[in-house]
């Protein structure tokens, strides 16, 4: 029970601090809202103001409970203190019908009960335990950003995290994710004073069921994720724009660039909030320059410190994406492509007319289902002849734009409180149907429910774990239900120390490990690894292309591609000849490749399991190259390579006068002898990355030739795990 | 509309309430039917998210939600189960009155409850465990309710009116041509309002009653029934004027016939006196756009035409031809004698019409049951069958019955249940019959 008290008061405390910085906000900016309104603004308003204290808490490495605990006690005092001067009594909004509102509430309660069981659960979120909250005990272990820690996870904005780490100071997992709880119940109160706000109370209700019954939004919310923060903020935003523009108060503008920053803080799918209040800002009223900086100033007051700690550690102010525009060793543009790619399209769908079907009562191959009441959305067109209406499909609009990248149905969720809102204000305008609706979309939202009517596989609220969340029942077995990895901990701690580093071809619960994984997809080092394990048996170096010419004296040399392709150019060695003889590689010889330069010197290494790679699609000018600090004479270049049958090549060399010159580009290819010793060689050139460990799912591509030709890799076998194998390299 | 006479009033309650007595004495003895043997099977036993994962044009989604509560409630007896076509009888009978009631007094009153309660295919679908009762009783609220709005146009009628027609396409999927065709028809004899005040509820009610049932379906699961309208009009007669002593292709073309005559007279009076006469405006409407609808639906998208669907031209026809008839009720009254005679000497008082080839499996259920006592068997049975076996082994809870496989020719089984195509078994495989009805027979191996 004290664990559960701990997680409640880490939570709260979080929370509480919010509500006290947003207060002293709005007192600041001298903003009145309704009561409950301004309740929500100011948790809302406040998140933002604690997100960046945490924020440069970690840039200054003093992110720690201590600091956490003192920051956050001075914050309530100070709210509690002004407000002691505050007794002006606010007003309250117009009241709903008894008659929606006690039904609505029951159904809300019933399913609140539900959720807050779960959200105080153990976490077992794949994402939640995975990056979110490993960034987050990362982070606590070191109190601030690990900059030595390289994940494309770890790139992103991290707003909502911020909150989680001050949370996860006090209560670990499962505060982290009550916080996010906390916003999921925000939201339903937030459309609901939106609607009694705006004359659509009825409307606002059912939209707040519906937004709360839709199942992936009940698990994302009851999980360590960030999305209801994302919704949340950005429907503060527009709920800001609409009051805006009935008061046109300037202050209402600061608020609204705080929000809007704390938007992109919080995702960088979010990035669309800024320039949609810009441009309604623009819209509505002619945009003064004043009024755009109280909107942009405060928006970059949130923005800046990712941008910027990105630009200096990374050289990538906007990583893990746009690699191609800010190259750097961190993150491979192709592989941002694949990942991009692969989240882009979905999966297992055959006709367009299954997405719905999927968003909304299958859910099987986009990740959840919403309230099967959003398949009535076409109806939601109704609501384009009222102002209000108008608005809200405006927004549904633009929010929804980042689900063209990315599948899932979570990312729709920031669409779905406009779209919920303008499909109850058609429904109102239609007998009967609204109160038919709220009565099918509440029993159809009941967690028990849902199981059958959508796909087993769909990600969902599956249970009630009263026992494990008030933990009457052992945590470690319930998280290994769900999280069988964690029970790799155990052997981790056994054979490794802090130091070690361990790569993976799969994700990890990295909450619950205490080492930090390398990832085979999450950064460089993780592809480079991968690529070595699989060379023997996916990508052996078994053709040798030849490239021979008059016998010349040359400054440099260089294999420049002329093809396009989407395709990589990988080369694993780029040996020079002369009269027959390979010109011996020297110290002095300075190697070099575009794109990818950091990884050049794998093509000069002399192993056949690692090599270089464009790791992009191949373009015109693609290159390999030497310089040699004295004019050498060669008369051959070979590449050992996997076969790039769509490369065009041609050598070039850099004449003792300094001018490039071609010299040929007709290779003769031979097909060779895969060579010898490739395990033995890849294994030894992951451990010279100072990679010794490897855990491999009996799933990965390499397990079975692990399983058989064990002794040829030099591995031993240190345990197995729930199919799991945690392998040394000896 | 002029006074019913008591008498008059009188006999058409005591015809319903006959109708009623009789369906539920059939409801309570008669064997189970394949189909709903196979409704049972695949949609009412097994746990809701099973139900749900496949769907096929027999789960009438209302009939299945319904039995699911009644056999929770009441337990698995064939009468549970065919409990809410019961009420749905009643329903259908309630509506007809009224019906009735607005075209004729007098003796034609119950001539014209008569003639809608008493169609062979009617008194099955009453009480038969299937959608098509509740289908044709809320169909009939529908157009009742516009013909109330045409009197006075309110719309909390016309969205009742909406409710009534989602919940006869949610009865039987197959309505949904009549209920589209009523809801044209109503449109343009009312002209006011509908969209909103029906079209867009009617939108919701099918949405909330159907999104989910029909969450899985996949267009070739509906693409069952008959290839032409001539097939569909033939099988409806056969099925409703089977006594007539006449060659039954001579009888569905005089009746195919009419119908077109019918539709075409109709239509042009209903054009003609769609203010005076709103019942004959919206049925031979009705009439007429369903066969459109079916022709059209048939040559666009290669559509089949409805089989035991086709149940909803029994009351459209018959009130059409019943509102055509008004001014001239006694020959109407003639007319209305002689069917309801026909329609009487095949009034179907034992098994079902869709039943009767397996007569007699509930005899053959006991007689297994007691052949089989506690021991665990494994039974062969022949396809048509295994439905009917799958319910009685739920029915009577025989869990014993360990596999029940449709591979009668094989050996080694402990029971063949067989029908009548598959009795030459009997013999290849040296089988002992244990008991035999018009339609199946029971047999286990000699040596046992």
């Amino acid at each position: 029970m004290r664990e559960v008290l701990s997680i409640l008061a880490g939570a709260g405390f979080t929370v509480g601090v919010s509500f006290a910085l947003g207060s002293l906000l709005l007192r600041a900016l001298r903003l009145r809202f309704f009561r409950l309104e301004g309740a929500l603004f100011a948790f809302v308003a406040g998140s933002a103001v604690l997100s960046l204290l945490v924020t440069l808490l970690c840039l200054a490495g003093e992110a720690r409970k201590g600091v956490f605990l003192w920051t956050g006690l001075a914050a309530i005092v100070a709210a509690v203190w002004r407000g002691r001067a505050d007794r002006v009594r606010r007003r309250t909004l117009p009241a709903l019908p008894m008659n929606w509102l006690v039904p609505c509430v029951v159904i809300f309660t019933a399913l609140f009960i539900y959720y807050f069981f779960n959200a105080l659960a153990p976490e077992v979120s794949p994402d939640g335990s995975g990056y979110h909250l490993g960034n987050v005990a990362r982070m606590l272990r070191h109190r601030g950003f690990d900059w030595t820690f390289h994940s494309m996870y770890a790139y992103l904005s991290q707003g909502a995290e911020m909150l989680y780490l001050f949370a996860y100071a006090f209560g670990k997992h499962s505060a982290a994710a009550m916080v996010h709880f906390a916003f999921l119940c925000a939201l339903p109160l937030l459309m609901v004073c939106y609607g009694r706000r705006f004359g659509l109370g009825k409307a606002s209700l059912f939209a707040a069921l519906l937004v709360f019954g839709s199942p992936v939004v009940g698990k994302d919310g009851v999980s360590a994720y960030n999305d209801l923060v994302v919704v949340t903020v950005i429907y503060a935003v527009f709920y800001l724009l609409q009051v805006w523009d009935e008061n046109n108060s300037f202050n209402i503008l600061i608020l609204l660039g705080l929000l809007s920053g704390f938007a992109y803080a919080v995702k960088y799918t979010a990035v669309l909030t800024l320039p949609f209040a810009l441009a309604w800002l623009k819209w509505r009223r002619r945009l003064t320059w004043t009024a755009f900086a109280g909107v942009l100033l405060p928006a970059l007051l949130l923005i800046t410190p990712w941008v910027l700690r990105n630009w200096i550690w990374l050289g990538n102010p906007v990583a893990p994406f746009a690699n191609s525009w800010f190259p750097n060793p961190y993150y491979h543009p192709g592989m941002e492509r694949i990942y991009v790619d692969t989240l882009a399209h979905y999966q297992g769908i055959k006709h367009w007319w299954q997405i719905p079907l999927e968003l909304t009562l299958r859910g099987g191959l986009v990740g959840g289902v919403f309230n099967p009441a959003f398949l009535m959305f076409p109806l939601s067109l109704l609501a384009l002849g009222n102002t209000q209406g108008r608005r809200l499909l405006l927004a549904a609009l633009v929010f929804a734009l980042p689900a063209w990248m990315n599948t899932g149905s979570r990312f729709l969720i920031p669409s779905a409180p406009f779209a919920a809102m303008a499909l109850g204000m058609a429904l109102e305008s239609i007998p009967a149907a609204l109160p038919l609706s709220v009565v099918f979309a509440g029993l159809l939202a009941w967690p028990p429910l849902v199981s059958v009517y959508c796909d087993s596989s769909t990600w969902r609220i599956g249970e009630l774990p009263i026992r494990a969340a008030l933990r009457k029942e052992d945590v470690s077995a319930y998280i290994l239900k769900y999280q069988p990895d964690a029970g790799l901990n155990r052997a981790l701690n056994l054979y490794t120390t802090p130091a070690d580093r361990i790569f993976s071809f799969a994700g990890r619960p990295d909450a619950y490990l205490d080492r930090d994984i390398v990832v085979s997809y999450e950064g460089t080092l993780g592809n480079l690894v991968n690529d070595i394990l699989w060379a023997p048996q996916a990508h052996p170096a078994d053709f040798q292309q030849r490239f021979r010419f008059l016998p010349i004296d040359a400054m440099a040399v260089r294999v420049v591609n002329n093809a396009t392709s989407d395709n990589f150019w990988t080369v694993a060695e780029m040996r020079v000849f002369s009269q027959a003889k390979e010109v011996a590689r020297a110290a002095d010889w300075r190697v070099s490749a575009f794109p990818n330069p950091w990884e050049a010197p794998l093509a000069f290494d002399n192993s056949y399991a690692t090599r270089w790679s464009t790791w992009e699609g191949m373009r015109p000018g693609a290159h390999l190259e030497i310089d040699f600090p004295r004019p050498t004479r060669i008369d051959a270049v070979m590449l050992d390579c996997e076969m790039a049958w769509d490369a065009k090549l041609q050598v070039n060399v850099k004449l003792p006068a300094g001018r490039w010159v071609p010299l040929t580009d007709t290779a003769e290819l031979e097909k060779v002898d895969t060579p010898e010793g490739l395990r033995r060689a890849a294994a030894r050139d992951v451990k010279a990355l100072g990679i010794r460990y490897l855990l491999v799912n009996e799933g990965d591509f390499v397990y079975q030739d692990f399983n058989k030709y064990l002794r040829f890799w030099g591995l031993t076998q240190l345990t197995e795990v729930n199919g799991t194998h945690f392998y040394r390299i000896d | 509309m002029g006074h019913t006479s008591t008498a008059s009033t009188k006999l058409a309650f005591t015809l319903i309430a006959a109708l009623f007595v009789v369906s539920v004495f059939r409801a309570a003895t008669a064997d189970i039917t394949p189909g709903e043997a196979w409704n049972y099977t695949h949609y009412v036993l097994p746990p809701w998210h099973d139900a749900l994962l496949n769907y096929d044009t027999n789960n009438h989604v209302l009939n299945t939600l319904l039995a699911r509560i009644s056999t929770a409630a009441l337990g698995r007896k064939e009468i549970a189960l065919r409990l809410p076509s019961l009420l749905a009888g009643l329903l259908y009978a309630w509506a007809a009155w009224r019906l009735a009631r607005r075209l004729y007094s007098g003796w034609g009153f119950p001539a014209a409850v008569a003639l809608l309660l008493l169609n062979p295919l009617v008194v099955d679908a009453v009480s038969e465990a299937r959608g098509y009762g509740m289908a044709i009783g809320f169909w009939c609220w529908g157009l009742e309710l516009f013909l109330q709005c045409t009197e006075e146009l309110t719309p909390r009628k016309l969205n009742l009116a909406a409710a009534a027609l989602a919940l006869s396409v949610a009865g039987c999927l197959s309505f949904v041509v009549p209920a589209l065709a009523l809801g044209i028809a109503a449109t343009a004899v009312l002209r006011r309002r509908m969209f909103r005040d029906f079209w867009l509820p009617l939108a919701v009610f099918l949405f909330w009653l159907l999104a989910i049932p029909l969450n899985r379906v996949l267009l070739s699961d509906l693409a069952v029934g008959a290839t032409s309208l001539r097939q569909t009009l033939g099988e409806l007669t056969a099925a409703s004027l089977a006594a007539l002593p006449l060659p039954a292709a001579s009888v569905a073309a005089v009746v195919r016939v009419s119908a077109a005559l019918l539709a075409v007279v109709a239509g042009g009076f209903a054009v003609v006196r769609r203010r005076t006469e709103p019942m004959l405006a919206l049925c031979a409407a009705t009439t007429l756009i369903g066969f459109g609808l079916l022709l059209f639906a048939h040559a666009r998208f290669k559509a089949p035409f409805p089989r035991e669907g086709a149940i909803y031209f029994v009351p459209v026809l018959t009130l059409t031809a019943l509102a055509l008839m008004r001014r001239l009720p006694r020959t109407m009254l003639c007319l209305a004698a002689g069917c309801v005679v026909i329609y009487a000497v095949e009034l179907p008082l034992g098994d079902y019409r869709e039943g009767r080839q397996f007569a007699g499996s509930r005899n053959i259920a006991k007689a297994l049951r007691a052949e089989a006592g506690r021991n665990m068997v494994r039974i062969a049975v022949s396809p048509p069958l295994a439905e009917i076996v799958d319910y009685y082994r739920a029915r009577y809870r025989q869990a014993n019955w360990q596999a029940i496989e449709t591979t009668p020719a094989a050996p080694g089984y402990d029971f063949y249940v067989l029908t009548g195509e598959d009795a030459p078994v009997v013999e290849r495989l040296s089988l002992r019959v244990l008991d035999r009805t018009a339609g199946i027979l029971l047999a286990a191996p000699k040596a046992r």
